[in-house]
């Protein structure tokens, strides 16, 4: 599972984190060992020394009492007690310290040996002894001939100390001048010094001095609870002490950071200084991190206000850019049909930009009645330069277009002049610039290179021109252009674009080409002006497909119609039903003609024309002529003629309609819908001509 | 003209747009050309369709036979006023299903 962040967590979760806790129960185990360890370390010394002192002070008054005793009294006591002991009954000495066996050594007391005694008890008062015993080693046990305490005599004379194994050891150990400390039972202890009582160098008798250390292992007990509890007291206090001290060096300063860091990363707003205003003056790393995150924070702060402000102005721009698109949209003619006056000739244009504003334009107007400048142009670069140079260039060929020069070679001389002194940044522009004389169809273009165009003149099919290039304009001053002339028939058109045609591009990284912009145009050469710019649109985005777009693709077509006339003559095949369509559509729409009918009379040229097509001529083929008149502004007149062998469709049989649709054929269906939709259909034979005329009111 | 197609199972919706007319309409015939034989229901969109002639009625036609003799069904959808009156003034109102 992944660890939760800081955010997720809840209190108690946190809380295991607090420092002060977990340093008081480090702080307070080490301590309490210390603690323990100095005690028992103590109470090893303590006692140690005690035992030391009582072992010496057992020996020494042993010493001295063997010193101080008269050995002519003591050997003779000792004698004494040999002789008494010698002589006791048999029964009488297997029942040791019985009232009989004392009794035998009762006449070892005299006025000297209770002098000895009082001698003894004075030692034993001044020396805080336990008792001082002075006796003999007989057959293995030993008997007391003085045992003085504080009191005076503690046994009587005679009293003997029969020894086991252990207690001969002892024994040995204590007449050999070693004392030793005795653990008589538990709790309770005691001390045994000896000395030798020698006259010239013989022993005479022993010493033993006794001291109880219950006192002594008591006090010391005492001192060591007290000693254990004062330094719990005092360890408890300093650990406190030193937490507190702690808490407010160490752990208050990480805490204050850590609420810091915890308020930055709630608070939404980057403006608010949070570790800027903590006061840490602990003068170590701490203090040094708190400074390091203040800045920090005034670093991420600045950068926040950087990319607000950052953001605010790309927002801006795309508002600028947005409308200084719809601006550069609003430049170029865009109402289509662009001249519903003039039936001579269609035009249509239009453009894609890759980017918001961009430097592709196209650009036609009427120069005067008879005049119409069609320009296409493509400025370098992209963007907001490009869009302005592309303006500035548009209002230059549009003003000098307008003077009445109506070369354009020349026109494009003096814009390139114009263009090439307001020109600081070296830009450049491409041009093609055609003035179109509507009466006669004549052409007069010049190419500054821009694109070559493509005509559809003869064959019905279009081509590439290979005009003549002049260099860009603005670049160099004083540059010729060559104007070209061509001659439009009634039903030519021509096609011109920028760049972004056959440049366009798809994943692969192909180029669309010359070569598929001609098979697209030539997919049917009489589309409309505005079927024809769909149709190359759609093959290049079918081309394209998800690939990016980096270029602007701008398109413009005329086709022209010939000086204004009712009538259009072309080749009798289905082919050239839309350019039919198209003619009447025209003429239809200069009349306001509601659409309904307009289709209407779409699907009757369609029925006519392919009829006359399929039927009216054998293998050679011919013309039909399509001559619309209007009677008055609600009603149109279009009749077929054609000069094929004399038929009448309107004599063939009427399909019957209500048949279902296993029986249903088509034949005559088609004649059947123009009757049916128009509001007079009527044929003629004349002049060996065949002519179908149709009525429509609106 | 242009026409989408998207098949779905045994659905097939055959949206036809601009014109079906007898310039267009041969690319509509070479579409459905052999194309139905796993389909038991056919949908033509005509929403964006502006008229049809008599060279599109004579495919509408075709396909109603082929569709009606497999069991099939095949229905029109967003006709507009125009086209309605084209099916009514030639009867086709009467053998094909359209809806609204």
């Amino acid at each position: 599972m992944p660890r939760k962040s800081i955010r997720e967590m809840n209190y108690f979760e946190r809380l295991h984190y607090s420092l002060s806790t977990k340093m008081f129960h480090v702080i307070l185990n080490f301590s309490i060992i210390l603690s323990l360890v100095a005690v028992a370390f103590g109470f090893y010394l303590y006692s140690n020394a005690t035992r030391e002192q009582y072992i010496d002070k057992a020996k020494s008054l042993a010493n001295n009492v063997g010193l101080a005793l008269d050995k002519e009294n003591i050997r003779d006591y000792v004698s004494k007690t040999k002789e008494i002991y010698a002589g006791l009954r048999q029964d009488v000495k297997e029942n040791v310290n019985s009232s009989a066996y004392l009794e035998s050594f009762t006449s070892l007391i005299d006025e000297n040996y209770n002098d000895i005694i009082d001698k003894l008890k004075e030692y034993c008062i001044a020396n805080d002894a336990g008792n001082i015993i002075v006796g003999y080693e007989i057959d293995g046990n030993f008997i007391f001939i003085f045992d003085v305490n504080k009191e005076g005599l503690a046994n009587r004379p005679g009293y003997t100390q029969i020894m086991n194994e252990e207690e001969k050891n002892i024994f040995d150990s204590i007449v050999d001048n070693m004392p030793v400390i005795l653990n008589e039972s538990r709790n309770s202890y005691s001390c045994i010094g000896s000395g030798n009582i020698e006259d010239d160098g013989e022993v005479i008798g022993n010493i033993i001095t006794y001291f109880s250390l219950n006192e002594v292992a008591s006090l010391s007990r005492h001192f060591l609870l007290q000693y254990f509890l004062v330094l719990l007291i005092v360890t408890i206090i300093v650990n406190i002490l030193i937490v507190r001290k702690m808490k407010k060096t160490v752990v208050q300063p990480i805490l204050d950071l850590n609420n810091a860091a915890r308020e930055y990363i709630s608070d939404s707003d980057y403006t608010k200084m949070h570790f800027s205003d903590l006061k840490i003056k602990s003068g170590d790393e701490i203090e040094s991190l708190a400074l390091i995150m203040a800045d920090m924070e005034k670093q991420i702060s600045k950068h926040v206000a950087n990319i607000i402000q950052i953001t605010g102005e790309k927002e801006k721009i795309g508002a600028e850019l947005n409308v200084a698109s719809q601006i550069q949209e609003g430049m170029l003619p865009n109402i289509f049909p662009a001249f519903p006056d003039h039936m001579e000739f269609e035009i249509f244009a239009s453009m894609y930009t890759a980017k918001e504003v961009g430097g592709d334009f196209y650009d036609f107007f009427l120069i005067d009645d008879d005049h119409l400048a069609i320009v296409i142009a493509d400025v370098s670069g992209k963007g907001v330069p490009a869009a302005l140079f592309m303006m500035a260039s548009k209002i230059v060929i549009n003003n000098l277009s307008t003077i009445g020069i109506n070369d354009p070679g020349l026109i494009l001389q003096e814009v390139n002049n114009r263009i090439v002194k307001n020109n600081p940044v070296e830009m450049f522009v491409t041009v093609w610039l055609g003035i179109l004389e509507i009466s006669t169809g004549k052409l007069k273009a010049a190419n500054a290179g821009h694109e070559y165009p493509c005509v559809c003149m003869n064959d019905n099919k279009y081509e590439m021109i290979k005009d003549r290039h002049g260099l860009v304009i603005g670049g160099f001053e004083n540059l010729k252009y060559h104007t070209y002339e061509m001659q439009l028939k009634p039903g030519d058109s021509f096609f011109v674009y920028t760049d972004g045609v056959p440049e366009a591009t798809n994943n692969k990284n192909e180029l669309f080409g010359n070569e598929r912009l001609l098979n697209a145009l030539n997919d049917n050469p009489n589309y409309s002006v505005v079927e024809l710019l769909d149709h190359v649109k759609q093959r290049i985005d079918e081309f394209v497909g998800e690939a990016p777009r980096f270029d602007d693709i701008t398109m413009l077509a005329l086709r022209y119609f010939g000086k204004e006339t009712n009538e259009l003559t072309l080749k009798a095949d289905i082919e050239n039903i839309p350019t039919a369509t198209a003619f009447v559509d025209k003429k239809l729409e200069a009349l306001n003609c509601p659409e309904k009918v307009q289709r209407q009379i779409a699907v009757a040229i369609d029925e006519l024309f392919s009829n006359i097509a399929k039927y009216a001529y054998e293998e050679e083929g011919g013309d039909i002529t399509i001559k619309v008149d209007t009677e008055n502004e609600h009603l149109v007149a279009i009749s077929f003629i054609d000069k094929g062998k004399p038929f009448n469709p309107l004599e063939n049989k009427e399909p019957d309609i209500n048949l279902n649709a296993e029986e249903r054929g088509v034949g005559g269906l088609g004649v059947y819908l123009v009757k049916k939709t128009m509001d007079e259909v009527k044929y003629e034979y004349a002049d060996n001509k065949n002519i179908l005329t149709i009525k429509k009111g609106f | 003209m242009q026409i989408n197609k998207t098949i779905e199972k045994e659905k097939e919706v055959i949206k036809v747009i601009g014109r079906l007319d007898s310039l267009t309409s041969p690319e509509l015939e070479e579409e459905l050309k052999g194309q139905l034989e796993e389909i038991k229901e056919l949908e033509f969109d005509f929403s964006e369709l502006e008229y049809i002639s008599s060279a599109g009625l004579r495919i509408l036609l075709s396909t109603l036979k082929e569709m009606n003799h497999k069991g099939g069904k095949m229905y029109l959808t967003g006709c507009n006023e125009m086209i309605l009156e084209i099916f009514d003034v030639t009867g086709f109102s009467d053998i094909l299903t359209i809806n609204k």
